[in-house]
């Protein structure tokens, strides 16, 4: 007689059959035994992700990064909206790169008709960037300018296209923030065409708070990785590249604004 | 229901749903946009508070409520330095906003800067609350970008609790959330996404959340035993 046989839940004729259940799966110590496999799975599961937690996010981390090497180059790209250069100490890379290579030029692609540089509250990023490099050991003549059409990176590849058929034989090493790096690529490979988009090199930079290496352990470093994938999920939803409308200066913005208010208040 | 039945109701549901969905998505998409912006009418108040970030607009809507007579003295929390302020390549937040006030006409005077230094928008509720147990009566405006009135509301009565009803917040439109297609920008998109998960977040860390958590994990542990009392007792024999 088998240990099934002896079972008091298949002594109840209607069980078995009605339930339509494999007999030797039903007995109580099969089940348990099922359940405390599967339960021990997951305990180790869940210990051997918290015991590689660092590793895990670390890769992670570096998919949102892409660092290339420099190789030659004859311009520095410095990209940035009103609060400075994009990346951290970006004109510290810079000087650095200018001084690897002395005959280089430093190209600022700056964001056309910010609201508090028109209004004279900010200098303009190349007006900022020719003070600190400057004051870096980086002389003013070795600066160029150019435009970019909204704040965003479709539109520094958008400028760059236009820069690059202008400059045909000429590479760019483009300085960047760390985790913005990949989105970036992945807006130059769209609009740049192949042999374009070879001629731009990203230096990702890190920043002294966070990198993929320990971006869980601070705000600012969860805070910049949740908005990068967000970044990418946009792009693998809706794509990428439309343009924005143009900014408001600030006399009509404040306008609108009483506009609306009296609206509101009638 | 028999099965087969069952399966064609779940399937012609999901369809219309999708239907729905496809069909209605941009006044969706829009609807969520403003169920952030839970700005209020101004009304005539003692103090207008900009809360810091988005300094293109925040401080030139700040401005324009002082400059149409709704409020008398301008409020700035100081902030923390950031990395590239603290290489002094662009001026702290606070300082960034006092200089938009400053050329937009208010006057030196009309500027209080809130001690502190302050990292959140809860950094901010404090530094106000403290600013307003001196003075139990003031109306305060606080203008914040408007995808960022939600929250900073919550924020707000979770801080200043009773005192809450003396503050109104007020939005000022911001560039990056184009009322129509926010969801075609990368800018936009982040945005209105990140603000939901923030808000997650905050109704998680600081909320109430952790205890429906328990509630809803209670509720499915009696199911689960319900349901496994009842597959142990023997079927009825016909």
């Amino acid at each position: 007689m088998t240990d099934f046989d002896r079972s008091p839940i298949t002594a109840n004729p209607a069980r078995p059959a009605a339930a339509g259940i494999p007999p030797a799966d039903s007995t109580p110590t099969a089940k348990q035994r099922r359940r405390w496999l599967r339960f021990l799975i997951l305990l180790a599961a869940v210990a051997g992700l918290w015991w590689a937690h660092g590793p895990v996010l670390r890769s992670v981390g570096g998919l949102l990064v892409s660092d290339e090497p420099v190789g030659q180059y004859q311009y520095v790209g410095l990209c940035g909206r009103d609060s400075g250069p994009d990346g951290d100490r970006a004109y510290d890379a810079a000087a650095a790169l200018f001084r690897q290579h002395p005959s280089c030029h430093i190209l600022v692609i700056q964001t056309a008709a910010l609201r508090l540089v028109e209004t004279g509250i900010l200098a303009s990023l190349a007006t900022l960037s020719r003070r600190e490099l400057a004051a870096r050991g980086v002389p003013a003549h070795t600066l160029v300018a150019t435009s970019r059409d909204g704040g965003d990176d479709w539109a520094t590849a958008r400028a760059l296209r236009v820069w690059l058929s202008d400059h045909p034989t000429d590479s760019i090493v483009l300085l960047c923030a760390r985790f913005r790096s990949a989105y970036l690529r992945h807006a130059l490979s769209a609009v740049l065409d192949s042999s374009q988009a070879a001629r731009v090199r990203l230096h990702a930079l890190r920043d002294r708070r966070c990198d993929e290496t320990d971006w869980w352990k601070s705000r600012t470093g969860y805070k910049a990785f949740g908005m990068e994938c967000l970044r990418h999920l946009h792009t693998w939803c809706v794509g990428g590249g439309h343009p924005m409308p143009p900014l408001q200066s600030a006399d009509d913005y404040e306008r609108s604004f009483r506009l609306t208010l009296s609206e509101a208040t009638r | 229901m028999s099965r087969p039945y069952r399966y064609g109701a779940g399937v012609l549901l999901l369809a219309v749903t999708l239907g729905v969905l496809g069909t209605t998505y941009p006044r969706l998409l829009r609807a969520m946009a403003q169920w952030l912006d839970v700005g209020a009418r101004p009304q005539q108040a003692d103090y207008v508070m900009v809360l810091n970030g988005g300094e293109d607009s925040r401080p030139f809507a700040a401005a324009a409520l002082f400059k149409a007579g709704l409020a008398r003295h301008v409020l700035v929390a100081k902030t923390i330095i950031s990395p590239n302020a603290a290489d002094g390549i662009v001026p702290p937040y606070h300082e960034l906003n006092r200089r938009v006030l400053l050329n937009r006409g208010i006057p030196a005077t009309a500027i209080t800067l809130l001690p502190g230094a302050a990292a959140t928008t809860f950094d901010e509720a404090r530094a106000l609350a403290s600013f307003l147990a001196e003075r139990p009566h003031a109306r305060v405006l606080v203008v914040t970008s408007d995808y960022h009135a939600r929250r900073s509301r919550w924020i707000f009565a979770r801080t200043l609790a009773d005192r809450a009803g003396q503050i109104e917040l007020v939005s000022a439109p911001s560039d990056d959330l184009p009322e129509d297609g926010w969801w075609q920008d990368d800018e936009g998109f982040v945005t209105v996404l990140s603000e939901y998960l923030k808000l997650a977040f905050y109704v998680v860390r600081y909320g109430h959340f952790r205890y429906w958590l328990a509630a809803c994990i209670a509720l499915v542990l009696v199911g689960r035993w319900v349901q496994r009392r009842e597959s142990r007792s023997p079927a009825p024999a016909y």
